[in-house]
């Protein structure tokens, strides 16, 4: 047989008796004629009846396997076509634009300041402000200070002016 | 009097490139006005050259601030509590 198993196991299956310890599978490789399924022989047996329990078995685990495993070929058989590519690229681009301009409208109307430099690229681009400007600057300010202090308020008239009564 | 305030702004307008200059106290007043500067911007300038001497309060002196634009160069200087803007052209 070239069995690798136990001696009791070989034992069992050569005897051929059913008892609750019997095995209701066998390994067809391993007994390819000594039960074969569809043998018209020996309906009324008891060997029978372990033939039929073994086909519903067999038919059980079939059902089993069959609803456990998740066909992934056929999940993957649905390829997009090129058109509902195309329509669902139109549907996304519009609803973006849909979205954009519909965010832009507060912000647009919330900002509003006015372009103080038509082109800042000239201004960036232009000199540094000179040292002779700031001196300048500095200097007029200080003589300015000074020309302000200066300034007294002469009393010419006076302060509280009588209207004329009506 | 304002005699010397006067004579300074226009010996300051007299200054290449200058285009306008005015001066005004610490509360915005404006005290004079030469050329484009109009005494109507005398409050936002003093308010300017307050809160830019605020970036640096340890210093001593107010800093001066360029406004840079396309249309010249607006110069502020705080002095004590006198405040001097000039409106300078870029001269080539």
């Amino acid at each position: 047989m070239g069995c690798c198993f136990g001696r009791d196991e070989d034992k069992r299956t050569q005897v051929e008796s059913p008892d609750e310890r019997s095995r209701l599978l066998v390994d067809p490789g391993r007994h390819p004629s000594s039960r074969p399924i569809n043998s018209e022989y020996g309906s009324q047996s008891p060997s029978s009846l372990t033939k039929g329990d073994e086909q519903s078995e067999l038919n059980r685990i079939l059902h089993k396997a069959a609803n456990d495993v998740i066909d992934v070929s056929a999940i993957d058989s649905h390829t997009m076509e090129q058109h509902e590519y195309l329509d669902r690229a139109r549907t996304y681009s519009s609803r973006v634009a849909v979205v954009v301009t519909g965010t832009k409208k507060p912000s647009s109307s919330l900002l509003v300041l006015p372009q103080g430099v038509s082109v800042p690229y000239t201004v960036l681009a232009d000199e540094p402000v000179s040292l002779a400007d700031i001196n300048m600057i500095n200097v007029a300010a200080e003589n300015a200070s000074k020309a302000v202090k200066g300034v007294k308020v002469k009393h010419r008239e006076d302060l509280v002016v009588q209207f004329p009564q009506t | 009097m304002e005699n010397n305030l006067e004579r300074l702004l226009d010996e300051t307008l007299n200054n290449p490139g200058v285009v306008g200059v005015l001066c005004a106290d610490k509360q915005g007043l404006c005290l004079g006005v030469k050329g484009t500067a109009t005494p109507e911007s005398s409050g936002i300038v003093v308010a300017l050259s307050q809160q830019a001497a605020l970036l640096k309060p340890a210093a001593s002196t107010a800093p001066v601030i360029c406004l840079e634009s396309d249309k010249g160069n607006v110069l502020v200087k705080s002095h004590e509590d006198t405040t001097l803007v000039i409106h300078k052209m870029p001269v080539y």
